[in-house]
């Protein structure tokens, strides 16, 4: 008895030492980490050995604890929030200023909304559904300043910290065994290379999304006669799949609830605040949440089957009256791509292959990560032993969402981050599963004669660090063209600070840290267009000097991008400003890493 | 006769058609949600018609946006 203690105590002393050093070793790679040194490869080039001992210190501390007859929750806790800093706090803490332009536009989205008190009319896709702007105005006004641009930088890994608090609940009540839960969450973390949490109104959505299905499946459960059927034979098992579409069902009927009545319409009030929240402020988001109940309807998991008319509702009122801005005479924007599955997959998949050999080997990698999750995902659902199977179904469910729209091509994306969550926590079954409940596992299991635990253990330490170590690569893989230094913001707010309303600001591609401000009164020139296809450097070259831009700016992140993703020769920015300036241009401000060109009054 | 039928079209796909049609939907999900979190008991006539009310708004609204679609997008 003392022994066991004290081998408990050592344990956990390990477990705290090994967390320690990780955090420690993190922070002397951050400091290390030297920006401007970042090659074609991203944000890993500038990361040393120390980042990934650490990471991998992390790794192990979390495999152990997972190795205990008892879990501890706070070390857990403790150990994911330490994974999340790693894979999501590092570019925010070494790159100097925000990374992706979005995230600057959005901003500016914020500003315009706080200066006018309503979004611009007519303007963009985006500006339809302005619910996340108006919400940034209201929370800038709160904190006393008057834009967002102090909120972008850390965003990334505030809302994915922010994600865990509904990911624990799903994990609780999505009934996969205990080490499953803990795993699933790491490896979900561990698989999300799919940039979508910078400052963005997808990425409170998505923040909406987890806590909605947090709620349904920790409201109700399958009613008790569901769970004592079995279904062992091939018959039971189709009868159960007929059941999922039947009346009762449909009706809510099959599943219950052990909270009172006025905590179930305090959560259906909640539920009907972020339908509505979520219904004006994202295009996608509402159809993924109206899935996702249907799925848990289905599988006997929701009990009231007017929250999924609900949403719907909101999504297409919302729609066909706040957004119609959106699609007044460009119906095919919305509709175009229904059930164009080929299409989608090339505009999705192939188009994205493409540029040079390292950009096409983090594509590649993205795409097998992914494919690794899912896979991984299908061998937990044929091993585990389950109550329902409204994980199976809430991985499926994203899907048709891309059967009916491609999503500019990013249609798949959304897809894998909508499943993610419910992918890492079948796929954590496939190495911890349940092997109790009335539906049977297909597989049969698998037994390890000695130190069954340190086995599974030991692999689950192994799949997550190899998760983790490639999601370091490929997460941070476009960094060389979507992070930008000091220098290229001050060009930014060079021109900014000098060009006169209704001016154009011409950029070759949108690699800069720009869109902050002055929506609608200055006008960004893109000299590749905004076609699918990148034109060829002599065509982009004519677009340039044909669009006589009062100012153009050219930086280090357009340049990799020309280089990485283009296919233009390592001179192509030089050749650019030689043939902009026998156009009339003239260099008026230079930094180290941009250059600003103003055309001269009378060319 | 065909200008007065393409006429009541556009009325239907109007947004104040749509927006009532909604708020109606809306209330009515609401309130069947009401009844049955806190255990109502309602006749079987009236729960049919609750029910047969909330599935017919909900076509008429579906109906309604597709109109205003092909009409006015």
């Amino acid at each position: 008895m003392r022994r066991s203690a004290s081998t408990a105590l050592g344990t956990t002393g390990a477990i705290a030492v090994l967390g320690g050093a990780a955090l420690v070793l993190w922070i002397v790679a951050v400091r290390h980490a030297n920006f401007a040194r970042m090659g074609p490869l991203g944000l890993v080039s500038v990361l040393g050995k120390t980042y990934f001992l650490g990471l991998a210190l992390v790794v192990v501390a979390f495999a152990i604890e997972l190795l205990r007859e008892q879990l501890h929750e706070g070390r857990l806790i403790a150990l994911t929030m330490l994974l999340i800093v790693f894979l999501f706090g590092t570019a925010c803490v070494i790159e100097p200023v925000a990374s992706l332009t979005s995230s600057w536009v959005h901003a500016g989205y914020v500003q315009y909304v706080f200066a006018h008190g309503k979004p611009l009319e007519n303007y963009n896709a985006e500006f339809s559904w302005p619910g996340a702007f108006s919400l940034g105005a209201v929370l800038i006004s709160f904190m006393g300043q008057s834009n967002a641009l102090d909120l972008l930088r850390w965003f990334p890994l505030v809302i994915e910290l922010l994600y865990l608090a509904p990911l624990l609940a799903i994990a609780r009540a999505s009934g996969v065994s205990r080490r499953a839960q803990w795993l699933g969450i790491a490896l979900f973390y561990a698989t999300n290379w799919i940039y979508q949490d910078y400052f963005s109104p997808q990425a409170l959505n998505f923040l909406f999304f987890l806590v909605v299905i947090a709620l349904v499946l920790t409201g109700w459960s399958p009613l008790q006669r569901a769970r004592e059927a079995r279904f062992d034979r091939l018959r039971d098992r189709l009868g159960a799949w007929r059941g999922a579409v039947a009346m009762r069902r449909l009706r809510g009927e099959d599943a219950t609830t052990s909270w009172t009545v006025n905590q179930m319409l305090g959560t259906l009030a909640v539920l009907a605040l972020l339908f509505l929240a979520s219904a004006v402020s994202h295009q996608l988001t509402p159809y993924a949440i109206f899935l996702g109940l249907l799925a848990c309807l289905v599988s006997s998991r929701l009990g009231r089957p007017e929250l999924i008319g609900l949403v719907f509702c909101l999504a297409v009122g919302w729609l066909s009256l706040g957004a119609s801005n959106f699609w007044f005479g460009h119906l095919n924007l919305v509709f175009g791509s229904l059930f164009q599955l080929a299409t989608s997959f090339g505009s999705n998949v192939s188009q994205r292959v493409t540029g040079s050999a390292s950009h096409r080997l983090i594509v590649d990698v993205r795409i097998l990560v992914t494919a690794a999750l899912f896979g991984l995902a299908l061998l937990g659902a044929a091993r585990r032993a389950a109550t329902s199977r409204t994980l199976e179904l809430l991985v499926a469910a994203p899907f048709v969402l891309f059967a009916v729209q491609n999503y500019g091509g990013e249609g798949l994306l959304r897809v894998a981050l909508f499943s993610g969550p419910f992918a890492a926590l079948l796929a954590a079954s496939a190495i911890f599963p349940k092997r109790d409940g009335p539906i049977r596992p297909i597989l049969p299991d698998v037994r390890f004669r000695r130190h069954p635990r340190v086995v599974l253990a030991v692999v689950a330490g192994v799949v997550l660090l190899s998760f983790a170590v490639t999601t370091t690569v490929v997460r941070g893989g476009n960094d060389a063209y979507e992070s930008f230094s000091n220098g290229e913001l001050s060009a930014v707010n060079y021109v900014y600070a000098h060009i006169p309303p209704g001016k154009h600001v011409g950029v070759v591609a949108p690699y800069l840290p720009i869109g902050q401000r002055d929506v609608g009164t200055l006008t960004i020139f893109e000299g590749i267009g905004a076609g699918p296809t990148v034109p060829t450097f002599n065509t982009m070259l004519a677009s340039m000097l044909g669009a006589r831009a009062l100012y153009v700016v050219l930086n280090a992140a357009q340049n990799q991008w020309g280089q990485i993703v283009a296919g233009y020769p390592p001179s192509w920015q030089g050749a650019l400003e030689h043939s902009l300036a026998g156009a009339g241009y003239r260099v008026v401000a230079r930094w180290r890493t941009a250059t600003v060109l103003l055309l001269a009054t009378g060319t | 006769m065909s200008w007065e039928v393409a006429s009541s079209f556009a009325a239907l796909a109007s947004a104040p058609a749509v927006l009532v049609t909604l708020v109606a939907e809306l209330l009515l999900l609401a309130l069947r949600s009401w009844v049955i979190t806190t255990r109502l008991v309602l006749t079987r006539q009236v729960s049919l018609l609750l029910d047969g009310a909330v599935v017919a708004l909900g076509l008429m609204f579906v109906l309604l946006v597709f109109l205003r679609f092909v009409t006015v997008g």
